[in-house]
C-alpha cells in the first residue's frame, strides 16, 4: 500500500516534429484514493501529461511510475489497470455499438482471442451501469444517450474493467450543470471505493473536492499547498507568472 | 450456358459478401476512400502485368496491399490524414495503370484490360471462384478470431488502448484484408465500381441497425444481394455487370434509408 498510485519525476516530453518539448520537468505524485485537478490555460500541457501517463506518448526525461511500474517498460499490460475519458470523446447518434457492448469492451483486453468471454462478463457490465444508474439504457444504442450519460456509462466502463487509476480530460465540458453534478457524484463514489482520479478540469465543479492540485501552464506543472476554493481563484496566478 | 453463368453467379456472391463484410470496417474507420484507392492500385498492378511477364491478378493483389502498406507509414510520416493520403493514390496509381496500358504493345487500351475497370462476367472461372473463397473464409475467420479486437478497434482507437488492446496491428489487418477483397473482387466488378460494392450495402445495413455484430452479419447479405441482383440485371438487359451491380447496391440504400428505423424516434434496441 506504500506505492504511490502516480509519479512522475522530473518529466520531458515532445510530440514528433515538435521543435520543443510539450511538457518539461514535470513532477507529480498523487497517493492512491486520492483525487487530484490539473487546471491551467489551453495548451499548457495537460493532456500531454495524461497521455504520458496511460503510455501513449514516450517521455524523453525523467521517470513515469504508475502503480509502481515504470510506464517505459510496462506496456499494455499496465494501461489495462488504467481508465481514460479523453476530453473529444462523444458517440454520435449513428455509432452502432449497445451501451451495455460499449462497458464490457473495456475487459476485452484480459481474454485471449481464442477464449471464450463468460456469461458474467455481461452481467458485471449490467451491475456497472446499475451502480451508475443507467441499467434502464444498457440496451439502447450508445449514441442515444446524452453527453452526460455516455460519460456516466464510460465511467461505468472503468468501473467494471477494474481501473485502479482514473484519467478524466475536461469530463465536464459541453455538459449541462445538471448533469456535471451528477457526473461528479458519480466521479466521487469511484474515489470513494478506492479509485485514484486525476483530472483536468475547467470548472468548479468537483474542484473543491480535490486532495490535491495542480497548476499547469507553459509546460511546466506546479502542485498548490492548498486548493482554492474556486478555479477561478487561480487563473490569476496563472496567467502572470506560469506555473 | 450453365458452365458459364454458375461460377460467376456464385463469384458474384462471393464478392458481394466479402466486400458487404469488409465495408462495415472501411465506414467505421471513416475511410471511404480507402476502396476507391485500393481499386485503382489494383488497377495499376493488372495493367502492369499485361506489361510484363507476371500473372495481373498476383500484381494487382500486391499493389493493392502495397497502398495498405503503405497508407499507415504515410500518413505517419507525412503528417497528413489517412484520407488525404489516399486521395493522392488515388490519382497516382490510376494515372500509372494508364501509363502501363499506353506502354503495352499492341491494343491494350482496347483489350480485356479494360475490363479490370469495368469488370467482366465472361471472364470469370472457377479458378476465381477458389480464389474469392479463400480469401472469404479467410477474411471472415480472421474477423472472427479477433473480433473483440476488431470491435474495440472500430469503436474507439484510444478506448481500445486504454483496455490493453494494441490498435495499429488490428489496423493494419483490416486494411489487409479490405486491399486482398479489393484485389479479387477487381475481375467481376472492376476497379471503378468495387468502391460501391464496398460502401453501399454496409451504408444501407447501417440504416437499419444499431449493433455493430448485426452489423457485420447484415452487410455481407445485402452485399451478396446486391451482387447477385446486378448479375441479374446484367444478364437479362446485357448490361455491364459492375454498373448492374452499383445500381441495385444503390437501390438496396435508399430502400433501407425509406424504411430505417434511425427516420424514427429513437427506442431501445
Amino acid at each position: 500500500m506504500g506505492v504511490n498510485a502516480i509519479e512522475l519525476k522530473e518529466v520531458s516530453a515532445a510530440y514528433a516534429g515538435a521543435d520543443r518539448p510539450a511538457i518539461s520537468g514535470v513532477s507529480l505524485t498523487l497517493k492512491r484514493g486520492e483525487l487530484g485537478v490539473m487546471v491551467g490555460p489551453n495548451g499548457a500541457g495537460k493532456t500531454t501529461i495524461l497521455e504520458v501517463i496511460l503510455g501513449l506518448l514516450a517521455y524523453q526525461a525523467g521517470s513515469v511510475k504508475v502503480l509502481g511500474e515504470e510506464v517505459r517498460e510496462a506496456g499494455a499490460q499496465l494501461r489495462r489497470r488504467l481508465a481514460y475519458l479523453p476530453q473529444d470523446l462523444f458517440f454520435s447518434p449513428d455509432t452502432p455499438y449497445l451501451t451495455r457492448d460499449v462497458v464490457v469492451m473495456g475487459r476485452f483486453g484480459l481474454y485471449r482471442p481464442w477464449r471464450r468471454l463468460p456469461r458474467q462478463e455481461k452481467e458485471l457490465a449490467l451491475s456497472a451501469l446499475a451502480t451508475f444508474g443507467l441499467a434502464d439504457r444498457a440496451g439502447w444504442p450508445i449514441g442515444h444517450l446524452s453527453g452526460g450519460q455516455q460519460r456516466k456509462a464510460l465511467l461505468a466502463r472503468a468501473f467494471a474493467k477494474g481501473s485502479e487509476i482514473l484519467l478524466l480530460d475536461e469530463p465536464f465540458a459541453s455538459l449541462d450543470p445538471e448533469s456535471r453534478e451528477d457526473l461528479a457524484r458519480a466521479v466521487l463514489a469511484l474515489r470513494d471505493r478506492g479509485m485514484t482520479v486525476l483530472a483536468v478540469l475547467h470548472e468548479d465543479v468537483l474542484f473543491s473536492q480535490a486532495d490535491r492540485s495542480f497548476l499547469v501552464s507553459a509546460g511546466r506543472l506546479k502542485e498548490l499547498p492548498e486548493v482554492p476554493r474556486r478555479i477561478h481563484d487561480l487563473w490569476g496566478e496563472a496567467l502572470r507568472c506560469g506555473a | 450456358m450453365w458452365g458459364l453463368i454458375l461460377p460467376a453467379l456464385v463469384a458474384s456472391a462471393l464478392a458481394g459478401g466479402l466486400s458487404g463484410l469488409l465495408g462495415v470496417c472501411s465506414l467505421r474507420l471513416q475511410l471511404s476512400s480507402v476502396g476507391f484507392a485500393m481499386a485503382h492500385a489494383a488497377f495499376a498492378g493488372a495493367a502492369l502485368g499485361l506489361l510484363v511477364p507476371v500473372p495481373p491478378l498476383l500484381l494487382s493483389l500486391l499493389f493493392a496491399l502495397g497502398v495498405a502498406a503503405l497508407l499507415g507509414p504515410v500518413s505517419e510520416f507525412t503528417r497528413l490524414p489517412a484520407e488525404v493520403v489516399l486521395g493522392v493514390a488515388f490519382p497516382l496509381t490510376m494515372a500509372l495503370g494508364f501509363v502501363f496500358l499506353a506502354l503495352t504493345p499492341g491494343e491494350a487500351m482496347a483489350s480485356p484490360a479494360l475490363s479490370l475497370l469495368w469488370g467482366s462476367v465472361l471472364g470469370v472461372g472457377w479458378k476465381d471462384v477458389w480464389l474469392l473463397s479463400g480469401v472469404f473464409a479467410g477474411s471472415a475467420g480472421l474477423l472472427l478470431l479477433f473480433r473483440r479486437e476488431v470491435l474495440s478497434v472500430l469503436l474507439d482507437r484510444r478506448l481500445a488502448e486504454e483496455a490493453g488492446i494494441p490498435a495499429r496491428p488490428y489496423l493494419w489487418l483490416i486494411l489487409f484484408l479490405i486491399a486482398a477483397a479489393v484485389a479479387v473482387s477487381l475481375k467481376l466488378v472492376g476497379g471503378i465500381l468495387i468502391y460501391s460494392l464496398l460502401m453501399l450495402p454496409a451504408s444501407a445495413a447501417s440504416q437499419l441497425v444499431y449493433d455493430m455484430k448485426k452489423l457485420l452479419v447484415l452487410s455481407p447479405l445485402f452485399g451478396a444481394l446486391s451482387a447477385l441482383g446486378g448479375f441479374a440485371a446484367s444478364w437479362s438487359f446485357d448490361l455491364p455487370v459492375g454498373a448492374a451491380i452499383a445500381l441495385v447496391a444503390a437501390c438496396g440504400l435508399a430502400l433501407s434509408t425509406l424504411c430505417s428505423p434511425k427516420r424514427r424516434r429513437p427506442k431501445p434496441a
